[in-house]
């Protein structure tokens, strides 16, 4: 299991099995991993073929220029995953699939064969690109696979469309097209993978699934402490934490108070800031319901409302404390990008594994909960719907 | 039939092959080593319009930034795809530079996620952060086939 996690969700497995579940947008689908060992079999036999294998395609195939032979490599890998995609698929997507891979070894047999081969290659290439971003537009996330895959067609379609060394004349021009084409099917292919992940995100895990909707929003890792089942004490040790803490946190409706007490209450705005206490945070204590680590304040019409706390681990490797088990709905972010100019965060890393320039991938944060302290709330714990919060700030005043 | 290459003077090994088979062992590697620098470019473009985006919709500083950090290095490695493409060996030590400063930070960004929280950073970082810097500096750096 980890062998292969490794490459996945900073190698920690997020299959719900363990209690934890993230964005597909970082993980693999259990039915794209044949994909995965194709890929590796055909760059593993490929290179054996090439070093130590005979016949005459593989002597014409040692004699190409390296560009038309990193074509060929890059097609025979994608081709490669789309057999292993239709091993682990079925009806028409198998079919789908199969098609692919065998049309990919035929364009790729075309170019060593010295026959036309940018249109055929063109087309297969960018017909795969498209169909890909149809599925993801339709709500379907992709998964590490699928992206892999499409940044590898995304450079061989480059290849493809830049033009031969030997071409003269029109060369420049044909290069520069070329790299702005690759600038915008990447910006593309980028979008379409975001687009799916997130249009595919219900936040709910028991709708998890493969080729339809229902997954967690890429960044957040659900539920990560064991599982599910609640027991009649654990409902209790949540009930009692969340009378404490509400008892507690009465005193910080005002925000010089929490001031005071260390909580960094500058520039309250919107209906969600957390008012961090770097003091708590590195105390030793969790979930101490007389310090908690954040305070929440929503903007009401007459100021600053305290609407909860957020409690959070220390250190990125503990567990949060079993009180309370599933009642207290912990959750981490993941891949998340720290930027240090300024310091701050910065968003997720991309869909190519990629943080913005100056900026550091973070795999996981440590475990938060949410407790929501006002009256009337329709959780007490986890997330707490915004458009409820919306209308209780709005409404205070009436 | 021999031509002279632009990047050491030296004839260039061109074979009396049928046109698919002609190989310009001089400007082969270096080519291809531009196309990955354009691949490079445009994937830190697509941060670039990330993390503006989500400074734009979060209304963070922070994204600006890295913004336009990843616009300046996505501009820097076009500049370098296009010098490399045209063959002027002198400036291949400013790619090498660039690439190895991308692999360093790479390197740093690994070592922090395997330190701080003992985990990898995934297969597609892996790819685009360390596989690909480090093959346009192996392209670079491997002496001409004559």
């Amino acid at each position: 299991m980890m062998g292969a996690s490794i490459f996945f969700h900073g190698g920690m497995p997020m299959d719900g099995a363990t209690g934890q579940v993230g964005s597909q947008l970082y993980d693999l689908m259990p039915e794209h991993r044949p994909a995965l060992w194709a890929m590796g079999l055909v760059l593993a036999g490929g290179v054996w073929a090439v070093l130590r294998g005979r016949g005459p395609r593989l002597e014409t195939f040692r004699r190409l220029p390296l560009r038309v032979r990193t074509i060929v490599a890059l097609l025979l890998v994608s081709g490669a995953a789309h057999g292993g995609l239709a091993w682990g698929s079925t009806g028409g997507w198998r079919v789908l699939f199969a098609g692919s891979a065998v049309m990919a070894v035929l364009v790729a047999l075309r170019l060593v064969d010295g026959k036309s081969w940018r249109l055929w290659a063109g087309l297969l290439l960018g017909g795969s690109l498209l169909g890909y971003w149809k599925e993801l537009i339709g709500g379907h996330p992709g998964d590490q696979i699928g992206i892999t895959v499409k940044a590898i067609e995304v450079f061989a379609l480059y290849l493809v469309l830049s033009p031969s060394p030997t071409k003269v004349g029109t060369r420049r021009l044909r290069q520069a097209a070329a790299t702005a084409g690759l600038v915008l099917i990447s910006v593309l292919n980028a979008t379409a993978v975001w687009a799916g992940a997130f249009g595919s995100a219900s936040g709910d895990s028991n709708l998890l699934d493969h080729h339809s909707n229902g997954s967690i929003s890429p960044g957040m890792v659900m539920n990560p402490s064991g599982p599910t089942e609640i027991s009649v004490t654990q409902q209790a040790e949540a009930d009692q934490l969340w009378a404490a803490t509400t008892a507690f946190t009465n005193r910080y409706q005002d925000p010089s108070v929490a001031a005071a007490d260390g909580y960094r209450v500058e520039g309250i705005a919107g209906n969600d800031f957390h008012a961090g206490n770097p003091e708590y945070q590195n105390d030793g204590l969790m979930l101490d319901p007389t310090r908690p680590e954040n305070l929440i304040y929503g903007m009401g019409p007459d100021g600053p409302v305290l609407l909860g706390v957020m409690f959070e681990t220390e250190g990125l490797r503990n567990d949060p404390p079993l009180t309370g088990g599933a009642v207290l709905d912990w959750h981490r972010h993941e891949q998340v990008c720290f930027s240090l100019t300024p310091p701050g965060l910065a968003g997720l890393v991309d869909p190519f594994g990629n943080c913005a320039a100056g900026s550091l991938a973070i795999p996981t944060t440590n475990s938060m909960m949410h407790v929501w302290t006002l009256q009337g709330a329709p959780t007490r714990f986890g997330d707490l719907d915004e458009a409820w919060k919306q209308d209780y700030l709005e409404n205070l005043g009436r | 039939m021999n031509q002279t290459s632009l990047v050491d003077g030296q004839p260039d090994l061109v074979l009396a092959e049928p046109p698919h088979l002609v190989i310009h062992s001089n400007e082969e590697r270096p080519r291809l080593a531009a196309s990955l620098l354009a691949f490079q470019a445009a994937m830190y473009l697509v941060t670039a319009v990330e993390a503006a985006a989500m400074g734009a919709i979060s209304g963070n500083a922070a994204g600006w930034g890295p913004s336009i950090l990843s616009l300046l290095l996505a501009i820097a490695l076009l500049r370098c795809a296009h010098r490399v493409r045209s063959n002027r060996p002198w400036r291949r030590v400013r790619v090498r530079v660039l690439e190895f400063s991308l692999l360093g930070w790479a390197a740093i960004d690994f070592a922090l996620a395997v330190f701080l929280s003992g985990t990898w950073l995934g297969l597609l970082p892996t790819l685009t952060r360390i596989a690909v810097p480090a093959t346009v500096i192996v392209l670079l750096a491997r002496k001409q086939v004559q």
